[in-house]
């Protein structure tokens, strides 16, 4: 009774949660009745429907972005030796 | 081993996660100068636990929430709003989330829309970009996340949610044409139905 209880909450859940859903399952696994309730509601609402598409657009645009990362500036060269010359003043400074 | 060592092994990563944060190159190239100097007093504290690499990018983000608490930088229009704005109190979306022009994958491969990006990325509150990087930028699993930053996981994902529903907002603003409303006759849906302004 209560499983059942339960699913008639998930799927009659409002934009508010089935938005927090989305967003979570891309940070966890959503368990069944949650995946088929979202499932199901972004097929007639149009919002919620944008708003998982685009976060998983931003989700993509964010794994590209760690592949940018690589080819951006490096640490500038004298900010490198100056830091280089501070460690090696610096009290705690192993040899 | 050396410190020199250590810069060359882990200063360009420090300083491009920490340009991403800060976009000031002297303020990046300041704060990986306080990492390193802290990491040489804390050597002996460092103890193998983690990675040299995370335990470096731990000190790290210590510092830039320094830097952001003692500039008390707010954040700027559009990512202050908290997470219930979005939401009406039957939970339905007050602006319902615009179509985005054009085709989104196309923008990945603009320049400009990186800068967009990344602006609106440096925007984040500190405390929601910390848990929103390490997620989707390093994509560390979220029990791991919880465990270094020490909060619930129902805390980590709204911190995540949050992060995502601004950034989204952040780039609907700035890039995929905030202004158009939904066309007379669009389909709403019976949640969105009468949050839709014109």
């Amino acid at each position: 009774m209560n499983r059942i209880f339960r699913a008639w909450r998930v799927f009659n859940a409002p934009c508010r949660e089935m938005a927090r859903l989305a967003s979570e399952s891309l940070d966890r696994k959503p368990d069944r009745v949650e995946q088929m309730a979202l499932r199901s509601h972004v097929i007639y609402c149009t919002a919620c429907r944008r708003y998982t598409r685009q976060i998983t657009f931003l989700h993509i645009a964010m794994e590209q972005l760690a592949d940018r990362m690589e080819m951006a500036p490096p640490l500038p060269e004298e900010a490198r030796a100056a830091i280089k010359q501070v460690l090696r003043d610096s009290p705690g400074s192993f040899s | 081993m050396g410190p020199e060592h250590w810069v060359d092994l882990h200063g360009d990563c420090l300083y491009r996660y920490a340009l991403l944060r800060l976009r000031s190159p002297e303020l990046a190239a300041d704060v990986v100068q306080e990492t390193f100097v802290e990491a040489i007093k804390g050597k002996r504290a460092f103890a193998g636990r983690s990675s040299e690499r995370t335990w470096l990018v731990g000190i790290l983000r210590h510092k830039i929430a320094d830097h952001f608490r003692r500039a008390k930088r707010a954040p700027l229009n559009g990512l202050t709003s908290p997470p219930e704005d979005d939401f009406d109190h039957h939970g339905r979306w007050r602006k319902m989330p615009a179509s985005w022009r054009g085709e989104p994958s196309r923008a990945l491969e603009s320049r400009e829309f990186w800068d967009v990006f990344s602006g609106c990325l440096a925007r984040l509150p500190h405390i929601l970009a910390e848990a929103f990087l390490l997620r989707e930028l390093e994509g560390v699993g979220s029990e791991e996340i919880r465990q270094r930053l020490g909060i619930t996981a129902v805390n980590l994902w709204a911190r995540l949610h949050r992060s995502r529903s601004l950034l989204r907002g952040c780039l609907e603003e700035n890039w995929f044409g905030a202004a158009r409303r939904p066309a007379v006759g669009e389909q709403t849906s019976r949640y969105a139905k009468g949050s839709v302004r014109s």
